[in-house]
């Protein structure tokens, strides 16, 4: 299998797209989503930043 | 655009001045034809455009690429593989003689051509290409040994040199014999109105591309990949050599997303993300389309086309 990424496609795209896109295809998923994440460092750290939601006693 | 009825016109003559600059070089042999529509769709002559602004255009790969790729069919200037035997027949005015001995000039005739494509060049795919020729009104250049180009200058038009009118196109092929290749015989007349005295040439010395070692345009075919369904997200297609399926058609391989072009409905660009090839010549184009509408894919692969295919997105 060869794949070719636009990077340029990509800084236009959503995480979800992204994951949609490639579904099915975890090679080309894992290799996806790191370009996105290069390109959306913001939504890697709103990721990151999520805090576990915590039941109130 | 010179009259049949007239020869000369009254008042035309300007003299006969033979006399040349000697650093300007008499043309080579004929090594390739081009051949160009005479109109475009919309009914003007078409041309070589190598002006820019008023100075020489660069006349560099991406120059002809444009030429003979990208821009639309009834537009495109199609370089024929390498031609063998070129035989230039120029036909006799016709003359009415009287019975004193006097002549009169009726009328001009056109020379007939005849060239070659032999061995590779013959085959039955070239074949097909070439009985194209036998629709539609054409025109052609010459390519000469050196490289230069040669066409029609007489619109007086700077920069920009016409394909020569032809009319009586004969494709005839051959098979091969014991003594001789398989050959396609090409069979034309220089259209008679055509004042062969207006060929001119654009020198290969103002070119970066050598015209004798072009390659010529390959026609591939872009069909749906059966057994898929397009998404909004995945569009299939298979691409393979333009010959019938079954008798040796083989895949197109190693295309990236830089060779494939998305366009939406309303003519905009949609977003292909990635390519994907898997196995050989089977794509799946990724990207962004609009759901109830078709996208279009062309290809954009340099020395080849395929027609346009149009992707329903449910």
């Amino acid at each position: 299998m060869r794949i070719s990424f636009n990077v340029e496609a990509f800084k236009n795209l959503s995480r979800k797209q992204v994951e949609t896109m490639y579904a099915g295809n975890e090679r080309a998923l894992k290799k996806a989503l790191e370009i996105f994440e290069q390109l959306h460092p913001a939504d890697v750290e709103k990721k990151v930043n999520i805090k576990p939601k915590t039941k109130k006693k | 655009m010179n009259c049949n009825t007239q020869i000369c016109k009254c008042g035309d003559f300007s003299g006969v001045f033979f006399g040349q600059e000697n650093c300007i070089a008499p043309v080579g042999f004929t090594r390739r034809l081009a051949f160009m529509p005479l109109l475009d769709a919309a009914g003007n002559r078409n041309f070589i455009d190598f002006g820019n602004g008023g100075t020489i255009a660069t006349m560099d790969d991406t120059f002809f690429d444009n030429l003979t790729r990208v821009v639309s069919n009834d537009k495109k200037l199609y370089i024929s593989p390498r031609i063998e035997n070129p035989e230039y027949a120029p036909q006799d005015d016709d003359v009415e003689e009287f019975d004193s001995g006097r002549k009169i000039v009726l009328g001009q005739n056109g020379t007939e051509w005849t060239v070659l494509l032999v061995g590779d060049d013959a085959s039955f795919g070239s074949l097909s290409q070439a009985k194209n020729l036998k629709c539609g009104q054409w025109g052609m250049f010459e390519i000469d040994s050196y490289g230069n180009l040669i066409g029609d200058a007489s619109q007086s038009s700077a920069f920009k040199l016409y394909p020569i009118p032809l009319d009586g196109l004969q494709i005839n092929f051959e098979r091969k014999k014991k003594t001789a290749s398989q050959r396609i015989t090409i069979k034309f007349n220089i259209d008679s109105d055509y004042e062969e005295a207006n060929t001119y040439f654009i020198p290969c010395s103002l070119m970066s591309v050598n015209l004798v070692t072009l390659p010529a345009i390959q026609l591939l075919s872009m069909k749906k990949t059966t057994g898929t369904s397009d998404t909004t997200t995945a569009i299939h297609v298979t691409l393979m050599t333009n010959i019938p399926a079954n008798l040796g058609q083989t895949p197109i391989v190693g295309l990236s997303h830089t060779d494939f072009t998305a366009t939406k409905e309303d003519g905009t660009s949609a977003t292909i993300a990635s390519v994907t090839e898997n196995p050989d010549g089977v794509y799946v184009l990724n990207g962004t389309y609009v759901s109830g509408e078709d996208t279009t894919i062309n290809l954009n692969y340099k020395g080849h086309v395929a027609p346009p295919l149009v992707a329903p997105i449910p």
